[in-house]
């Protein structure tokens, strides 16, 4: 019997030189987790009961069958390393800037057409332990995690909730138990909150000064790499049961909303009738070593919905992020202590 | 004026390689298109005729 508690997660920051080959010691991290649920195995049983011959209905025989892997969330409050982990990981075209601390990420999606692994994303290993040792009660490590997709949200309450990264990821289902990873010390973070915008223009519209200052509510930006089922002839097998050997990224999608009080001339339904398409930046500044940038190149409005939040009139304002020919969908920039993330 | 740090970019189809600086504004369109980053090229091998005269073994001396 163990308590929850008792878990320690680490994961790889820096990428596996391939999809089956575990990170090294050194490349790895340990960090909390606010999702307080294990990353489950679920390798999965067949049996013969569609066959006929035995005489009657029902299955007589169990076969191995495969490692149904369920998807995993990392669950943290933002900060300067853990946005770089995500967005290298989930967006695959990264630059790191600088030999010592801090270093600068600039990180795009990838374009499978120049993609070097075409349209696979780097991978990376997951440690989880209980007592890890002679006597553990959990000692894993899961090889060939992905970064399926992320959500950034942004809220207008304190602390460090104000700002939250939620990453969903996949592995593979091949793992080496014990992990026989002795994990660091837990990382310190540099994490951001609502009050460290230090800029915030949609669209034309500045909504930390002018008119329009002091009038913004949320966003939620989230990202979804929609991978592909990795199971192929050669995908490999673990004690026996078939692994996914590659997590190739579907139709992507980039969805950001938001919500903004309403006022006198609200300029968002200008926008949205005039179709009026535009930058949109949004940056968190903690201090000169910490800080994020999400530049989104050519932003549109869907949708702009009368509603109320909280008592106040507000706009709930749903983008289209058009992929612009130059600059391209997004790009993201994170100043961090952190280096050799996605490397 | 802080001084950029520069970043070596190899182009999409691997006959290119620029050093250009590491900020978003320059990398951000390079990206886009496809470009990603490489470590710097290694030096180029000193070519026999550039080697310094003093650290050839003057075997006319000898005969």
């Amino acid at each position: 019997m163990a308590n929850i508690n008792e878990l320690v997660e680490g994961w790889g920051f820096g990428k596996q030189a391939a999809i089956g080959t575990p990170s090294l010691v050194a490349k790895i991290w340990r960090l909390t987790n606010l999702n307080t649920k294990p990353w489950a195995k679920v390798p999965v049983n067949e049996d013969d009961r569609a066959e006929v011959g035995k005489g009657h209905e029902f299955p007589t025989q169990l076969f191995k069958s495969h490692y149904n892997m369920p998807s995993f969330e990392i669950s943290k409050y933002a900060s300067s390393e853990f946005l770089a982990w995500a967005l290298a990981f989930s967006l695959g075209n990264v630059t790191v800037v600088g030999t010592t601390a801090p270093y600068i990420y600039t990180i795009v999606p990838a374009l499978g057409a120049t993609n070097a692994t075409g349209l696979e994303l780097p991978y990376f290993s997951y440690v989880q332990q209980i007592r890890p040792g002679g006597s553990s009660l959990l000692d894993e490590l899961l090889v060939g995690c992905a970064v399926k997709g992320w959500k950034l949200a942004i809220k207008n309450s304190p602390g460090r909730a104000s700002a939250m990264l939620s990453v969903e990821c996949v592995t593979t289902g091949q793992y080496v138990s014990p992990s026989t990873i002795t994990l660091p010390a837990a990382t310190v973070l540099h994490e951001f909150n609502a009050g460290m915008v230090s800029a915030l223009t949609i669209n034309g519209i500045n909504y930390l000064t002018g008119g329009s200052g002091k009038q913004f509510v949320s966003l939620d930006a989230s990202w979804e790499n929609n991978f592909r089922p990795g199971f192929f002839p050669g995908s490999g097998q673990q004690d026996g049961y078939q692994i996914q050997g590659r997590f190739e990224w579907g139709d992507r999608t980039f969805a950001v909303q938001f919500v903004a009080r309403v006022q006198t001339g609200s300029l968002e339904y200008a926008a949205l009738i005039a179709q009026t398409v535009g930058t949109a930046t949004i940056t968190f500044t903690l201090d000169a070593n910490n800080a994020f940038t999400m530049a989104i190149q050519a932003m549109g409005f869907n949708v702009v919905e009368l509603s109320n939040t909280d008592g106040i009139a507000t706009l709930q304002v749903t983008g289209v992020q058009l992929y612009d020919p130059v600059n391209g969908l997004v790009t993201m920039s994170i100043t961090t202590p952190q280096g050799g993330i996605c490397q | 004026m802080q001084n950029v740090e520069k970043v070596y970019m190899e182009s999409p189809q691997g006959d290119e390689i620029r050093h250009v600086d590491g900020t978003a504004a320059t990398l951000g369109p390079l990206m886009a298109q496809g470009w990603h980053q490489v470590p710097a090229p290694a030096a180029p091998t000193a070519k026999p005729q550039d080697t310094p005269k003093a650290a050839v073994p003057d075997h006319t001396e000898a005969k």
